[in-house]
C-alpha cells in the first residue's frame, strides 16, 4: 500500500477515525496505531509483520533486561548480544546474497535452502531498535515499560517503511502522552502531505523514466546525455525520498506526533560535509551517535587518524546500508573520502574562503560539491561498478561537449517547479509555509483585526493546496505508479 | 521545453473556438458533427458495459479443447474474411500484398495459439492467393535468448530486430519493381497514416522498467521523418502488432528502423501498434494507410491473430470505436469459462 494510493487514503481516513474518537483512552489509541500499522504491513507479505513483532520483542526485552541491572559486565553483554541478536536479521536477509554471490555450491544453498524474502523497510526499524537498546545502555533513556507504547512506536506506518528513523529519546514519550493537535498544525500536516506528493508523484515519477533510460542503455547514449540523467537522478531520488519523508511528517502530524524534519535543502550545501547534515537527517544522526562517535572515541589514541578512520567505517557502512551490492561500498567510500578530505582541509579552506568574495566562493563550493554528488550517484544508480565504469567513462569523454538528446534533457522541465519552489520557500518552516509572506498584512496594512488575518491566511492556503492537488491531478505520472525508490533499502 | 501544459492551454482554445465556430455555422456540416460524436458516445458507453459484463480476454483458453470447437471455427472464419477484405482493398490499389509468419513463440515454446493457427493462415493464404511467408523456421532455428529480451521480456532484441529485418529484405528486394497505381490529392488524405500520437517523442517503459525511446513522425507512424507527396521514392507499408512496433527497443533498432538504413531509397513505413490484429488493420488500411499510397504491404500476423477476434479482446483493444457483442458461441464459451 503507497501513500499515493486511493487504498491508503481509506485506510489513512479510516485510522484517523478511530485515533481521534479515542482521544481519551491513549491505550486504545495505541492500539489503533498497532493493528493499523501491522494491517499496513502485512498489505505487502503476510509475514513482514511476524518479522516486525520478533524484532520488537526481541528489543524491548534486552532494553527492559539491560535497564534492570546496574551491573556493568551484564548491561554491556547484554547489549553485545541485543545488538548481534536484532542485526542478524538484517545481515542475513540482506547481505548474504552478496557475500554467498560467486561462490558456487553456497550461492545455490543459500538460494535453495536459506532463502527469505527481505521485509520492507527492515534497515529502518532494524536501526530505531538498534538505537533504543544502545540509548538504554548509555542511560540516556529508561526502557519503556509498556510493551504496547514500545510496539506501537516501532511500526508506527508512516515511519516504517521508509523512516525517518525516529529517535527513541524524542519520538518514544509522544506516544505515551496524550494526543493533541492545533489548527496550525493541521494545516502543517496538510502541507507536508500535498507537497510531498507533488514531489513524488509528478517529479520523481515522472523524471523515474528518463533515469531510467539513461541507465539502462548508457552504451547508446552520449556523454552530455548521461551527464543530464544522472543529474535528474539525483532530483528523482531527493523528491522522491524528501516526498515520502514529508508525506509521512504530515501523516504522522495529523495523529498528533511529530517527526524529524528529513531533509533541508541538500542541493544548497557547500560542502559535502553540510550535504549530510541537510540529507536525510535522521539516518546521518543515527550514524553520528551510534557509529561515528563510538569510533572516535576507540580510536582516540591514534589522533587525527581517528577520525580518518572512523569516518572511513561509518560511510562504509553507510554504503552497505543503502543497497547490498558493491557499488553501494564504492559510494560510501568516495563520500568517506570526501568528508576526510574536508576534515583534514578546514582550516585551509577557511583560510581560502576570506582570501575570495564570499559569493563566488560559495557559489564555486555548491558547484564542487553538486558534481561531486553527480559522481557518486552513478555508483549509486549503476546495476554494477563496471556499469558505473562504463558509464562515467562516456561522461567523461569528448561526447560531454556535443548536445544532449532532447528527449532526455526535455525531463529537466518537470524539476523546475521543485527547485523554484523549494528555493522560494527555503526560508519557511516546510515547502508549503506561507506565515513567511504575510500576505494578510500586505494585502491590508496593519489594520486588519487578527481574527481576520488568520481567516485570510487560511483561505490563501487553501486555495494553494488546491492549486498544489490540480497540478498533482494534471500532471502525475500517467503509468503504473513506481514504487518508491528507497523501499529497497 | 515540456510542452504539455501548452498544449492542454491550446486544446481547451480549440475546444473552445470549435464551440464558437459551430454555433456560428450552425448548418448542416454540424448537425452531422454532432451526430457523429453522439455516436461515437454511445459507442463508448456500449463498450465500457460490455467490459464490465465481460472483463476477462482469454487466449490460450479458447483452444484449451482443441482447434475443432465451433467457437475457434467461427473466429477462423472471421479471420479468413477480414483477410479477404484485406487483400482486395490492398490490390485495388495496385500494391503487392504479402503475409508474414512472425511469432518469438516457436519451437518447444510454441502454444496452441500458434500450434494451430499458423497452419489456418498458410492454407487461408494459399486458398485467397495471397503471398504468405513463414518465418517460424527460421526464428525457430536461433537461440531465443538472442533474438528476444527473454527472460525479461519475450520482445525482439536489436540483434532479433536485425535478424527479421534482413529475411524481410529478401521481400522488399523480390518486390521492387511493383507501384501502386493509385495517387490521392493532398485534399484527400487524412492527417495520418499511423495510430501513434503525431509526433510522439517520448520515452516509455511498458510497466517493466525497461524504457525505450518511442518517436512518431507527424503522420502517426513509428519513424523518425515525414513521408513527403507526391512519392519519389518506393513505399512500403508495415501493418503488424508489437512485433513490427518493437516495444522495447529505441526507434532507431526497430525493425523498420533497420530495414530503412538497408533501403535508403525506399519510405519504410511502420504502423505496427501493441495488440492490433487482422480487424484492425482493415480498418487502419481503410482510413488512413492506403493514402500513404504505399506499393508493397508487409502484414504481420500469427495464430495470436485469429483468437484475438474473440469479442472482448476487440471490445478492450479495436482501433474501430465500435462495440462488439458477442456471437453465441463466445457467449456460450465465455459462460462456460467464467461464470461457471
Amino acid at each position: 500500500m503507497l501513500f499515493n494510493t486511493q487504498g491508503f487514503a481509506l485506510f489513512f481516513a479510516i485510522i484517523l477515525a478511530c485515533y481521534w474518537l479515542l482521544f481519551k483512552w491513549r491505550h486504545l489509541q495505541n492500539l489503533v496505531l498497532l493493528g493499523g500499522s501491522m494491517y499496513f504491513y502485512a498489505q505487502l507479505h503476510y509475514s513482514f509483520p511476524i518479522y516486525l513483532s520478533a524484532i520488537i520483542i526481541a528489543s524491548y526485552l534486552f532494553a527492559a533486561l539491560i535497564d534492570k541491572t546496574d551491573n556493568q559486565v551484564q548491561r554491556k553483554t547484554l547489549l553485545v548480544i541485543g545488538l548481534c541478536i536484532i542485526s542478524a536479521g538484517l545481515v542475513y536477509t540482506k547481505y548474504s546474497g552478496l557475500f554467498f554471490n560467486g561462490v558456487k555450491g553456497l550461492e545455490q544453498w543459500q538460494a535453495s535452502v536459506l532463502h527469505i524474502l527481505t521485509p520492507v523497510g527492515i534497515s529502518f526499524y532494524t536501526f530505531s531498535t538498534l538505537g533504543y537498546i544502545t540509548d538504554v545502555y548509555r542511560r540516556k533513556i529508561s526502557a519503556e515499560k509498556n510493551l504496547l507504547t514500545y510496539a506501537t512506536y516501532i511500526s508506527f506506518f508512516p515511519h516504517l517503511l521508509s523512516g525517518p528513523i525516529p529517535s527513541a529519546a524524542t519520538i518514544l514519550p509522544q506516544f505515551s502522552k496524550k494526543a493533541t493537535v492545533s489548527l496550525s498544525y493541521i494545516d502543517e500536516s496538510i502541507g507536508e502531505i500535498v507537497w510531498g506528493l507533488f514531489k513524488k508523484m509528478v517529479v520523481a515519477d515522472n523524471i523515474s523514466l528518463a533515469v531510467s533510460f539513461c541507465f539502462s542503455q548508457y552504451q547508446d547514449l552520449n556523454g552530455s546525455t548521461l551527464f543530464i540523467g544522472v543529474m535528474l537522478f539525483g532530483i528523482q531520488l531527493y523528491a522522491d525520498f524528501s516526498g515520502y519523508s514529508s508525506i509521512a511528517r504530515g501523516l504522522a502530524g495529523l495523529l498528533g506526533i511529530e517527526l524529524i524534519q528529513n531533509f533541508r535543502l541538500p542541493f544548497s550545501s557547500k560542502s559535502v560535509t553540510e550535504y549530510w547534515r541537510r540529507w536525510h537527517i535522521s539516518l546521518t544522526n543515527w550514524f553520528y551517535e551510534y557509529i561515528y562517535n563510538p569510533l572516535v572515541v576507540t580510536f582516540r589514541h591514534l589522533d587525527r587518524w581517528s577520525i580518518v578512520l572512523s569516518l572511513m567505517i561509518t560511510f562504509f557502512i553507510s554504503g552497505l546500508w543503502h543497497g547490498a551490492g558493491w557499488q553501494f561500498v564504492v559510494w560510501g567510500l568516495l563520500h568517506g573520502v570526501a568528508m576526510v578530505y574536508e576534515a583534514l582541509t578546514r582550516k585551509r579552506r577557511k583560510q581560502l574562503s576570506k582570501k575570495v568574495p564570499s559569493f563566488i566562493y560559495n557559489v564555486c563550493s555548491n558547484i564542487f560539491v553538486l558534481l561531486f554528488l553527480g559522481f557518486s550517484w552513478v555508483f549509486f544508480r549503476a546495476a554494477s561498478v563496471g556499469d558505473a565504469i562504463h558509464i562515467l567513462s562516456r561522461i567523461f569523454s569528448t561526447s560531454i561537449l556535443s548536445s544532449p538528446t532532447q528527449y532526455v534533457a526535455k525531463y529537466i522541465t518537470w524539476c523546475l517547479p521543485l527547485i523554484a519552489i523549494e528555493w522560494i520557500q527555503r526560508n519557511g518552516e516546510y515547502s508549503m509555509d506561507m506565515q513567511q509572506w504575510r500576505i494578510p498584512e500586505r494585502i491590508t496594512g496593519n489594520t486588519m483585526s487578527p481574527q481576520r488575518a488568520v481567516w485570510i491566511n487560511y483561505s490563501i492556503k487553501v486555495c494553494l493546496y488546491l492549486l498544489v492537488c490540480i497540478g498533482i491531478y494534471l500532471f502525475y505520472k500517467k503509468q503504473d505508479a513506481a514504487e518508491y525508490y528507497y523501499f529497497k533499502f | 521545453m515540456n510542452t504539455r501544459p501548452i498544449i492542454a492551454a491550446l486544446m481547451i482554445s480549440a475546444v473552445l473556438l470549435n464551440g464558437c465556430k459551430s454555433k456560428n455555422t450552425g448548418g448542416q456540416e454540424s448537425v452531422q458533427q454532432a451526430r457523429e460524436d453522439k455516436k461515437a458516445d454511445d459507442n463508448r458507453k456500449k463498450i465500457d458495459d460490455l467490459n464490465h459484463e465481460y472483463p476477462k480476454v482469454p487466449d490460450e483458453r479458447i483452444l484449451e479443447n482443441g482447434d475443432g470447437t465451433a467457437l475457434y471455427r467461427e473466429l477462423k472464419q472471421r479471420y479468413k474474411d477480414e483477410t479477404n477484405t484485406l487483400k482486395k482493398q490492398v490490390e485495388a490499389t495496385g500494391a503487392k500484398l504479402v503475409y508474414v509468419i512472425l511469432t518469438p513463440e516457436v519451437g518447444k515454446g510454441i502454444q496452441n495459439t500458434n500450434r494451430y493457427g499458423i497452419p489456418y493462415i498458410n492454407a487461408t493464404c494459399a486458398e485467397l492467393g495471397i503471398e504468405c511467408l513463414d518465418f517460424t523456421p527460421l526464428i525457430a532455428a536461433q537461440d531465443a535468448r538472442v533474438l528476444t529480451q527473454v527472460p525479461r521480456d519475450g520482445h525482439w532484441s536489436k540483434k532479433g530486430a536485425i535478424f527479421i529485418a534482413d529475411h524481410l529484405a529478401t521481400i522488399i528486394r523480390k518486390y521492387s519493381d511493383i507501384k501502386s497505381t493509385v495517387t490521392y490529392k493532398d485534399s484527400e488524405r487524412p492527417e495520418t497514416f499511423g495510430d501513434l500520437p503525431p509526433n510522439d517523442d517520448e520515452i516509455r517503459d511498458g510497466g517493466k522498467d525497461m524504457p525505450y525511446h518511442v518517436q512518431a513522425n507527424s503522420q502517426g507512424l513509428r519513424m523518425n521523418h515525414d513521408v513527403k507527396f507526391p512519392k519519389k521514392k518506393k513505399h512500403i507499408l508495415l501493418m503488424g502488432d508489437s512485433a513490427i512496433f518493437c516495444p522495447f527497443l529505441n526507434n532507431e533498432f526497430t525493425v523498420s528502423a533497420v530495414l530503412q538504413q538497408m533501403f535508403p531509397d525506399a519510405e519504410i513505413m511502420n504502423s505496427g501498434i501493441i495488440c492490433y490484429t487482422i480487424e484492425d488493420y482493415v480498418t487502419l488500411w481503410n482510413e488512413k494507410a492506403k493514402f500513404a499510397e504505399p506499393d508493397l504491404v508487409i502484414v504481420q500476423t500469427n495464430g495470436g491473430d485469429i483468437t484475438d477476434l474473440f469479442f472482448t479482446h476487440r471490445n478492450h483493444f479495436s482501433r474501430s470505436g465500435k462495440p462488439f457483442l458477442p456471437s453465441a458461441n463466445e457467449e456460450k464459451f465465455y459462460k462456460e469459462t467464467y461464470q461457471r
